[in-house]
């Protein structure tokens, strides 16, 4: 019985190891030549193109880009290039890739070699680096390509830490009210949970919970904003964000602790009737320490329909625009500023906490 | 009812912390801001101005009546309809 084994499969067999592919391919000859001699059957060479595998294929391009801390690697063989100019292997064979990368462009020192595959795109994680990126291709893991270089250093970039979760939901969730009250000269900001002030809160972090105490944060100034985080013993209110909280501190909120109310004056306004119309208004008092544009109520025992917006500047109202004149007006209609504060009623403001852990202004 | 638990000043944050409880554990915090975050990127905290001003002790006994009366009318109400508080 013919012994029936080529040079590509002793190649195959012999992956990796030249001397054991040289050996076996030695016994193979001689064999064909002792065959010869004696006039048995030779040893079949069955796959005539098998001498195309030892060469190694066309040279394949390299591409690296790196965000959100991996490189993405990709590769293009000559059997994707499209053209007939392009190289192409008769029978399609797989080409090995192998990719190598170090922190130096001539690869002298810090050399990672990543297995060999065929595949063609690869994404390997490793935020913060910066590498020079190779490439040598083969038929057979034995005869390979010169190397293929990327041009220029590729950096991966730092991990977002939204790229850990994309779009989902943090499930963090904190069940407290954030709130001012005044208290005399300074202000008093609250935190409380359902149950009113006083209720303790709970905070809610993926599977886990903790119940928080309420707190009073006394002697806060007016005209202030801050940020309330519980930082596991106390409260803390920091006016911005400019520092980054600790790991462990649970946001709560943020509190807009507004003017005092006794310096609040509303506007007086009247309004100017000609013929059961409200055609103009007159600002009699503009006001004092207005933070927003008061809303203009118009009320009578016989008209209806005016409307009216107020204009503040320097926390005081400037002008009045009319709206709708309305019509059956007396000639005393009353005209009601209301509101002129931003963040509710004057000393107070607030945010809800329960907003899934993300810290906004109830302004 | 709440009573005082402990108080300390807390010289990081700027904060005289007290701390109330009732007899179930319950815990309420009073914090009196005594410093003011001068410098974000530091941490450093300066006193107020007003510190000659403030009554730590009727802040306490302020916010301890007001808790122990919100207490007091729960602890009414149960003993009215006879239910055991917990």
């Amino acid at each position: 019985m013919a012994l029936k084994v080529n040079l590509a499969q002793i190649n195959s067999a012999a992956r990796g190891n030249s001397d054991l592919r040289e050996t076996l391919t030695g016994i193979h000859l001689a064999l064909q030549s002792l065959y010869a001699q004696t006039g048995t059957v030779p040893l079949q060479k069955i796959d005539a193109t098998a001498t195309a595998f030892t060469s190694p294929p066309a040279p394949s391009q390299l591409a690296v880009s790196g965000a959100n801390g991996s490189f993405t690697v990709s590769i293009a063989t000559p059997q994707n290039a499209s053209g007939a100019a392009a190289p192409r292997n008769a029978t399609n064979a797989p080409i090995y890739q192998e990719i190598s990368s170090s922190p130096v462009a001539n690869f002298v020192s810090g050399v990672a070699t990543y297995p060999v595959s065929t595949n063609t795109s690869y994404v390997f994680p490793n935020p913060g680096v910066t590498l020079y990126w190779r490439l040598r291709s083969s038929y057979n893991q034995q005869n390979w390509t010169s190397y293929i270089a990327q041009p220029g250093a590729v950096s991966s970039g730092l991990m977002s830490s939204a790229a850990t979760a994309s779009n989902l939901s943090l499930n963090q969730s904190n069940y407290a009210t954030v709130d001012s009250v005044a208290n005399g000269s300074t202000a008093t900001v609250r935190i409380y949970g359902s149950g009113g002030v006083g209720s303790s809160w709970t905070s809610i972090l993926g599977s886990s919970s903790q119940v928080i105490a309420s707190g009073s944060i006394m002697n806060v100034a007016y005209a202030t904003n801050g940020f309330v985080v519980w930082d596991g013993q106390k409260y803390q209110l920091k006016p911005q964000l400019a520092q980054t909280f600790p790991d462990a501190w649970v946001p709560v909120g943020k509190i807009s602790v507004i003017a005092n109310g006794s310096g609040l004056v509303l506007p007086v306004i009247h309004a100017v009737v000609t013929g059961g119309a409200i055609v103009a208004y007159q600002i009699i008092n503009p006001g004092n320490g207005l933070t927003a544009a008061p809303a203009l109520t118009i009320t009578d025992s016989s008209g209806s329909g005016a409307t009216a917006t107020a204009v503040v500047s320097a926390g005081a109202v400037t002008q009045v625009n009319p709206g709708s004149a309305g019509s059956g007006y007396s000639s005393t209609p009353t005209v009601t500023a209301s509101g002129g504060v931003s963040g509710g009623a004057a000393g107070g403001g607030g945010a809800t906490g329960n907003n899934g852990g993300r810290l906004y202004a109830d302004v | 009812m709440y009573s005082l638990h402990e108080q300390y000043v807390d010289m990081a944050s700027g904060f005289h912390v007290i701390e109330l409880r009732d007899e179930r554990g319950h815990r309420h915090l009073i914090q009196i801001a005594i410093g003011l975050d001068c410098c974000p990127a530091c941490g450093a905290v300066h006193p107020k101005d007003n510190l000659e001003a403030l009554d730590p002790a009727a802040a306490i006994a302020g916010v301890n009546e007001a808790l122990n009366t919100s207490q007091r009318q729960m602890l009414t109400y149960a003993g009215k309809h006879g239910l055991r508080v917990r």
